[in-house]
């Protein structure tokens, strides 16, 4: 499969918050400020390339050649998991200012479901090593896009009059609704693009 | 014992103890699974060869025409399917990426060439209320009854030709990816069971040259027996003898003749008097394009019908007798093949008492 | 027996996951296509949530508190796991309609709160009992929300086959969005809204 249409496809057509569900619980709890967004942005992005190339290498060489396919979630997810833990010691020690500021959410990037999310459906779609590393930075860049769009959105909520009982996660939600309904105009882009 | 190993030890005795409670409830659904494909599959193939009860897989015959058309790829199995007595047709499983995902399906074809019923196996990636619909019976209906013979396209109105298919409305794109699906499948049915020229175009001819006929017969022993007679005549290759109901009407025979670059063979037709009833040139690959397979025009052809048979002569002037056949202007050559054509089925039809 | 009860109510109405907590975002939106589906991925929830507070409480004393969450994560992983392999095994169209999301329970926030909250400092009943309230109470909400959905975006709701508007559903067109993502979205933002409209109203009576 082409890798362009990967990439637009993950970031726009299938875009993993506004088309896929993934990751939404950090979503709605982080982008507060565009700052935050942008740097939690930059270790998803990081995260899901990596554990999207270890876990295809996991399901290829492990899994599938020893019948093991069931222990997929579970090896994924440790996989994730221990990714994640390493993740933060690296942080910790080469840049302690960016371990400050983004320390409790990088635990969280374990639990995102866009993580275990996309190695599943790299493996699910039978992309080749390249190609589940490039769906994986796709899917990051696309959710990093929501973030950080929706952070902007949330700062300008701080000078908005918003009924109290939609204050906090429903009016989130509803925005997030919106934004869905505005990227949905992207839906058949590159199919037209690409396929006959 | 130090922190670590207690630490290594117990999330490895966890690990072990749910690899084991996996790799038990593995082995305890996967024939379950297994057979659930299976499943599906045959009853999709019941489905789309009404019919048909045991299946044989092709997968030599798929193999063969996917090495010769790359695009056949598509098509992932193919099945033969048998009814309690005879072989009732082929079925062709096909997967395609569709909207959102890769879309699966089944197609069968029946032995008359047309699309035997189709059956989407696989749809999950379409989106519910609009792609989804694919699998509406309706849509998945209106296949049924298609040619197999060449591929179908998708319209957005209603259809206005044999070979088209009404999209879904708002599933364009869903719909169009069930329409590349069948044609692969036809495709593959064309470069396997399907495959050949199609009806035979001396049959057509003949039945072009007598409209009343209900039945042509071909007699192949009669041609061999005159041949064996008189070795001159195996310019004819085919007798056909032309019946309505009891009577004989007619007889049809093919000749061949050298036409400009390559054989052409001429199907004439005579009646009960001995007069040719109409000639018809059913293979002129070696002609010209535009030149030399004008011979084909009625203008050429109808300067045959109602002569008595006799030995023709081309002539590039206007015809003087009735045995002057003027040929097409800039294609002599192809003319005189073509003369010679019918001249070799007249002979037969001389040599055999003008029956 | 009094705390039983409770554990087993809370995660009902008091601590809805859904609803109060708003924990579990992803399925809660992605399967709420419809009301059946809604309901067979409460049931997995239920189950995995059940079964790995009963686990993950009765090793508590065990799981050296260092590593604790590795072991949280492969204990509830078998149970889904498990799911996913009877799921795919006898329910084969649900697994199909539920996708990734099978698998993806694993991460899902509400179980490994849970076990991280309560089951990994509780006994063992007081956790099952947690675990089938809180299961219960995502169930509900998320068959809540998958019926509004299917109502109203595709003008009936079918359970197990049968259309329970019958035929012709209610007669109205359809507003597809609905059942589309921008839908979810939506539908769950204007029901925790309203939610919190009818909570705040109480307070103020009551004040």
């Amino acid at each position: 499969m082409n890798f362009v249409a990967i990439l637009i496809g993950g970031i726009l057509v299938n875009n993993f918050i506004f088309s896929r569900f993934l990751g939404l619980c950090p979503f709605v709890g982080i982008s507060k400020r565009v700052e935050t967004a942008t740097g939690m942005s930059m270790a998803v992005v990081f995260v899901m390339a990596v554990a999207s190339a270890v876990t295809w290498a996991v399901q290829r060489f492990l899994l599938v050649p020893y019948g093991l396919e069931y222990l997929q979630t579970v090896s994924f997810i440790l996989v994730i998991a221990a990714l994640v833990q390493f993740v933060e010691m690296v942080m910790l020690k080469t840049s302690p200012g960016l371990y400050q500021a983004l320390g409790i959410y990088l635990p969280l990037i374990t639990t995102n479901c866009a993580v275990l999310g996309v190695a599943l459906l790299s493996v699910r779609s039978n992309y080749t090593f390249v190609e589940a590393v490039v769906n994986g930075i796709a899917g990051a860049l696309g959710w990093s896009l929501a973030t950080v769009l929706f952070a902007g959105i949330r700062e300008r909520w701080e000078i908005t009059p918003i009924p109290k009982p939609l204050e906090g996660f429903p009016i989130a939600l509803v925005s997030t609704g919106l934004m869905a309904i505005a990227f949905f105009g992207f839906q058949g882009l590159f199919k037209s693009l690409f396929v006959k | 014992m130090s922190y670590i190993a207690k630490l290594a030890i117990v999330l490895g005795l966890i690990t072990a103890v749910a690899a084991g409670a996996l790799a038990y409830t593995n082995q305890l659904t996967a024939e379950q699974i297994a057979g659930q494909v299976q499943q599906a599959k045959e009853d999709a193939l019941k489905l789309v060869l009404p019919g048909a009860v045991t299946f044989r897989p092709e997968p030599e015959m798929l193999a063969a025409a996917q090495a010769g058309d790359q695009s056949l790829l598509a098509v992932t199995e193919m099945f033969t399917g048998f009814s309690e007595m005879a072989e009732i047709g082929t079925a062709y499983s096909v997967t395609v990426t569709g909207y959102g995902g890769p879309v699966a399906l089944m197609v069968g074809v029946d032995s008359s060439g047309a699309v035997a019923g189709m059956k989407i196996i696989d749809a999950a990636n379409e989106t519910p209320g609009l792609g989804a619909r694919i699998k509406d019976p309706a849509f998945q209906g209106t296949f049924g009854g298609k040619t197999a013979a060449k591929p179908l396209s998708l319209v957005k109105s209603a259809t206005s030709a044999e070979d088209e298919v009404q999209a879904i409305a708002a599933a364009t794109i869903s719909s169009s990816a069930v329409v590349r699906a069948v044609n692969a499948a036809t495709a593959a049915y064309r470069a396997t069971v399907g495959g050949g020229p199609g009806p035979d175009p001396k049959l057509e001819a003949a039945t072009e040259i007598f409209p009343e006929a209900d039945s042509v017969v071909p007699d192949p022993e009669r041609v061999q027996t005159a041949i064996a007679e008189d070795p001159s005549l195996e310019g004819a290759t085919d007798l056909y003898v032309i019946m309505s109901g009891e009577a004989v009407i007619g007889t049809a025979i093919a000749g061949t003749g050298q036409g400009y670059g390559g054989p052409v063979v001429a199907l004439v037709g005579f009646d009960r008097s001995g007069t040719v009833a109409g000639v018809r040139f059913v293979s002129l690959s070696g002609e010209t394009d535009g030149l030399g397979t004008r011979i084909a025009e009625p203008q050429f052809t109808s300067q045959f019908a109602g002569k008595p048979a006799g030995a023709f002569r081309v002539t590039t002037s206007a015809p003087a007798g009735a045995d002057e056949i003027q040929a097409v202007s800039g294609a002599t050559a192809s003319s005189r093949g073509a003369v010679a054509a019918v001249n070799a089925a007249i002979r037969l039809y001389v040599h055999l008492g003008r029956p | 027996m009094n705390r039983l009860w409770r554990d087993l109510t809370n995660g009902l109405v008091r601590e809805n996951p859904t609803f109060r907590l708003v924990l579990g975002l992803c399925p809660t939106l992605a399967v709420t296509t419809a009301a059946e589906n809604g309901f067979w991925m409460g049931m997995a929830v239920i189950f995995v949530l059940t079964f790995s507070n009963v686990f993950i409480s009765a090793l508590r004393k065990i799981i050296p508190g260092k590593i604790r969450i590795p072991c949280f994560i492969v204990v509830i992983a078998t149970f889904v796991t498990i799911v996913d392999l009877v799921m795919h095994a006898y329910l084969p169209e649900m697994y199909n309609i539920l996708g990734i999301f099978i698998p993806l329970i694993v991460v899902n926030c509400i179980i490994m709160a849970r076990a991280e909250a309560f089951a990994s400092k509780n006994p063992v009943l007081n956790a099952a009992a947690d675990g089938v309230g809180m299961g219960l109470g995502f169930t509900i909400a998320v068959m809540l929300i998958g019926a509004i959905r299917e109502l109203l975006g595709t003008g009936n709701i079918v359970v197990m086959g049968t259309a329970l508007f019958g035929a012709g559903g209610l007669g109205f067109d359809p507003a597809i969005v609905m059942i589309l993502p921008p839908g979810a979205f939506i539908t769950l933002g204007l029901l925790l809204g309203l939610l919190n409209s009818v909570q705040q109203r109480s307070l103020r009576q009551r004040g």
